[in-house]
């Protein structure tokens, strides 16, 4: 098993260019600490290329982006890339973040019968929000930071040797630090309408399979 | 029938309260405006029901007093 960390970032709708955008800063991490990161992007991001990358460089670390349901996640334009029966094995010996809506219902569960180390993601849709004027630049935006950072945690804390358990219980902290904030800050009734999708996504988001597996 | 017109009622007053510059993305289902939102609501279809389900868990949260640890 290399140090490789997988990451997938289709880019065809508004929801996937925000997530591909706000996945540059993990890519950025990782290849801080000295990891070699795969980036699919865009059309790079197929079963076909997915699969042969798993293969090839047998990373340790997948980061998969992209729209899904309870049984499988997707690539570009929908193309899907993992099916709980179908290619879940893939991820066999692997710790899996998938930043993606009610993957972790069936697939996560099934990607652990197959061998996966652990599972992050979300057993309900992940909804964030956003505003319309920074569509054209996703990064910049602060309100879809309040949700894409707490994400980005899990990603930094295994990167940085914490287990699997370690980083979800991050990420569910910062969720709830950010809730917190704009609850007791004075902040615009603009920031606080992203509560109650904040509070959506910490409580959804689970970890299965080995709570104390690390990189 | 009367509790849910009136739980509807009561999310579609707290989504008005929604900027108007903002969007909400809801995974594959698409990304939606307040009105758009609102409307999915009075309509009861499947997001509808998502954003229903979505108000409620907070407003429970809140009573329950789960954010002050």
């Amino acid at each position: 098993m290399s140090k490789d960390v997988l990451v997938t970032r289709p880019e065809y709708d508004y929801t996937t260019r925000y997530i591909s955008a706000w996945s540059q800063k993990i890519i950025i991490f990782a290849e801080s600490k000295g990891n070699l990161v795969i980036d699919l992007l865009k059309d790079r991001a197929t079963k076909k290329e997915f699969e042969s990358v798993v293969h090839k460089k047998n990373p340790s670390f997948v980061i998969i982006n992209g729209h899904g349901n309870d049984q499988s996640v997707c690539g570009q334009d929908g193309d899907v890339l993992i099916e709980a029966g179908v290619n879940d094995d893939i991820l066999n010996s692997r710790i899996v973040y998938a930043l993606s809506c009610r993957s972790a219902k069936i697939l996560g569960p099934e990607s652990i019968k197959s061998g996966a180390l652990a599972y992050i993601g979300y057993v309900e849709d992940f909804i964030f929000m956003y505003s319309n004027e920074k569509r054209g630049h996703p990064i910049d935006d602060k309100t879809a930071e309040l949700f894409l950072e707490p994400s980005n945690q899990i990603v930094i804390s295994l990167l940085k040797g914490h287990t699997a358990g370690e980083a979800h219980q991050g990420s569910k902290k910062f969720f709830l630090r950010n809730i917190q904030k704009l609850l007791t800050s004075e902040s615009s009734s603009i920031e606080s309408s992203a509560l109650r999708y904040l509070f959506w996504d910490m409580k959804y988001q689970v970890c299965l399979g080995d709570q104390s597996a690390t990189l | 029938m009367e509790i849910e017109q009136e739980i509807k009622n009561l999310v579609i007053a707290r989504l008005k309260t929604l900027p108007e510059d903002k969007s909400v993305s809801v995974g594959s289902e698409g990304d939606f405006t307040k009105d758009e939102l609102i409307q999915h609501v009075e309509d009861n279809d499947e997001i509808g029901k998502k954003v229903i389900e979505v108000e409620m868990n907070f407003l429970h949260a809140i009573k329950e007093g789960l954010f002050h640890e």
